[in-house]
């Protein structure tokens, strides 16, 4: 069977832990716990070109990459951004997390999740700002790991996005 | 310094106790070669040998690195907690785990500390935003209602001004009335002039008023305009005699008898297009042109006063605004204001022909959809009136003004007096005061309808809200006049209503 390595990306505190709870077990939990280093996990996908085992790193959030979390993301065939909608300073460190990546390993294949779209009252991201990013080939998806709206899809997405011939699933 | 054998292996067991290291040498193809130490602290005891370790040591990748590679702090799917370290050595690879349990639980509350405080310090910076917006548009709000309150402060400073100079002047000519018997004409002139311009002003100031308030609502109904001509001529002919102007009206025979226009909206434009063109004009002529075209009354006022520059022609027509150049005169500002929202109102337009030294020419248009002629005169000279009011000195007055005409008036001053009078005489027309004691109009209007009473009823109010007048009209009432109304205002809508009533009547029996 094949498997990929796929990994979080994103500041600290938007969700991402919660994101892939949701995705491998179904659950949520609203009390905040950082994460510390990385946790790895795993989630069997069933592709359009058949299973794909998700080897995924959830990488402690962060506004910058260092030396550890390069060696993280070393062999990662694809990436997860995560940023909060309802703090917008996020939207931009987790693009420059996407940008020194590629940088450092290439480009690789993500999906861009706009995470706590439950929370819309405290919503900071304008519009413009996500049709600007679009503009730029980032396509925002909004979702919420608190009601699961949205994960699944845009995993599953990138799962098969990750099975075309030319990407990196071993 | 070597250190003994004996603390040597004491630190050794020290290490091994707590770090609980395990090793393994992978080949490769991730093939488990061999391994050493707590294999089962970290759930990998049961591979062996042989084994492909890759599923279960997900991070062999960084074997491929030329040197050492240290992974700190993994945590794998089911809790485990370790330090990874890789050591490449020839075409084999060391796989080294230290136990991190300890260490991850210090660092985490560490770093759970500063990221809520992280939290706490933008969720402030939000606040902090937010108020400052607020700040920013209670300001704007304050400077707004400062504006207004400044706006309304001239506001009344200009109208005590222009109550309280007239008023003087009234009061200087009824005095002189008294000391002076033998100037009672020119008195008694500039009497009736001041009262007029004052009674003008208190119009447009009602009118700019309902305006905010509620609107227009336009009520058209059939418009004698050689009667309205004649009307505006006998206040202005006076007035312009006062400053030796000349003054003139004329209509062209194209100018239907009857047409459908809002007569009192229509009256009020052109007594403030008239009113301004003498008020401005200091020598020289005024005059009111009416023709009719494509059912459109087309009415011009004229003068050969000073005229009006083209950067003062476009704030004319705002509130409290007058021609810059033109001199001090007495007046609000609010007639134009008022004159532009009324031919709006009734969906006409008006243009400004005007320039310095060349005089002004202001040019209406309405649709005025021509009406039928009616029933001659004659046929009403000796009608019935019951006049309704609770006021006897108005009472006096539309007896005397409609008695003047040839009709027999009779006159009640209640609403129960009317319904009793009006079923008993039969009279031709009912003049109704809305706000009468016991009874009021509307409700006397809508109890003389069920009972059966047919004749046109007035109602005469000083109200003068549109819903005012749709409930009078709604209770029964055939047309509505406020007060005070000029009486030959007052004898041209009985005669219309009249009229008309005759017209129906003559239908009915055809």
């Amino acid at each position: 069977m094949r498997s990929a390595k796929i990994c979080m990306l994103g500041d600290f505190a938007v969700g991402k832990t919660s994101t892939v709870v949701r995705f491998v077990k179904n659950e949520f939990s609203d009390k905040y716990l950082t994460t510390v280093g990385v946790k790895i996990d795993t989630k069997l996908v069933e592709t359009p070109s058949g299973p794909l085992k998700l080897i995924i790193w959830d990488v402690a959030g962060t506004d910058q990459l260092g030396g550890i979390e390069f060696a993280y993301l070393r062999g990662s065939a694809g990436y997860i951004l995560v940023a909060d909608g309802t703090r917008k300073t996020t939207v931009d460190n987790a693009l420059r997390l996407k940008t020194d990546a590629a940088a450092r390993y290439g480009a690789k294949p993500f999906v861009a999740l706009l995470n706590k779209s439950d929370l819309s009252s405290q919503w900071e991201i304008e519009q413009d700002a996500i049709d600007t990013s679009r503009a730029a080939g980032v396509n925002w998806i909004e979702c919420s790991a608190k009601f699961g709206t949205g994960v699944g899809r845009a995993i599953e997405a990138l799962a098969a996005r990750l099975m075309e011939p030319d990407t990196e699933a071993t | 310094m070597r250190l003994p054998d004996r603390i040597e292996h004491y630190l050794h067991g020290r290490m091994v106790e707590s770090k609980q290291p395990f090793c393994m040498r992978v080949a490769a193809d991730h093939r488990l070669l061999e391994r050493w130490g707590a294999a089962a602290a970290y759930g990998l005891d049961h591979l062996h040998p042989g084994d492909d370790v890759s599923s279960a040591v997900p991070f062999l990748d960084a074997c491929d690195a030329r040197d050492a590679v240290e992974l700190p702090f993994i945590t794998d799917a089911v809790g485990h907690s370790f330090h990874a370290h890789l050591i490449p050595d020839h075409n084999d690879c060391y796989v080294l785990y230290l136990d991190a349990r300890k260490e991850l639980d210090e660092k985490r509350r560490a770093q759970q500390a500063a990221n809520e405080v992280k939290l706490l310090l933008e969720r402030e910076r939000r606040i902090i935003e937010e108020l400052v917006d607020a700040k920013a548009e209670l300001t704007v709000r304050r400077q707004a209602a400062e504006a207004e309150s400044r706006r309304r402060g001239e506001y009344i400073a200009t109208m005590s001004h222009e109550f309280k100079t007239p008023l003087m002047a009234l009061l200087a000519h009824s005095e002189r009335l008294f000391d002076e018997p033998q100037s009672s004409k020119e008195s008694a002139d500039a009497i009736r002039r001041i009262a007029q311009q004052q009674l003008w002003l208190v119009d447009n100031l009602l009118t700019g008023a309902r305006l905010e308030h509620d609107g227009f609502a336009i009520h058209p109904q059939a418009t004698d305009l050689r009667a309205l001509v004649s009307d505006l001529c006998l206040v202005f002919a006076p007035l312009a005699a006062t400053t030796e102007l000349s003054f003139a009206a004329y209509l062209a025979d194209s100018v239907p008898e009857f047409v459908l226009v809002d007569d009192l909206h229509l009256r009020q434009v052109l007594i403030n297009l008239l009113g301004n063109a003498i008020k401005f004009t200091e020598a020289g002529s005024v005059a009111l042109e009416m023709d009719y075209r494509d059912a459109k009354l087309l009415a011009t006022v004229s003068d050969t006063g000073p005229g009006i520059a083209a950067g003062d022609q476009v704030k004319l027509f705002e509130a409290f605004q007058r021609g810059g150049e033109a001199p001090r005169k007495a007046g609000a500002g609010l007639g134009l204001s008022i004159t532009r929202s009324l031919v709006e109102a009734m969906q006409g337009e008006l243009r400004l022909d005007s320039a310095p030294g060349s005089g002004t020419r202001v040019m209406l248009e309405i649709a005025a959809a021509p009406v039928a002629a009616l029933a001659d005169d004659t046929a009403m000279s000796s009608t019935s009136i019951l006049i309704a009011e609770d006021d006897p000195d108005i009472c006096d007055l539309l007896g005397l003004k409609l008695s003047e005409v040839g009709y027999r008036v009779r006159v009640v001053h209640d609403g129960h007096a009317v319904i009793e009078a009006a079923l008993s005489d039969r009279p031709g027309l009912i003049i109704l005061d809305t706000n009468m004691p016991g009874l009021d109009g509307p409700t006397a209007a809508r109890k003389l309808r069920e009972s059966g009473f047919s004749a046109p009823i007035l109602a005469l109010s000083a109200a003068g809200r549109s819903h005012d007048i749709e409930f009078a009209l709604a209770s029964g009432c055939t047309a509505f006049l406020r007060k005070p109304a000029h009486p030959d205002a007052l004898k041209r809508v009985v005669r219309e209503l009249l009229l008309k009533d005759l017209s129906r009547s003559a239908t009915l029996r055809d």
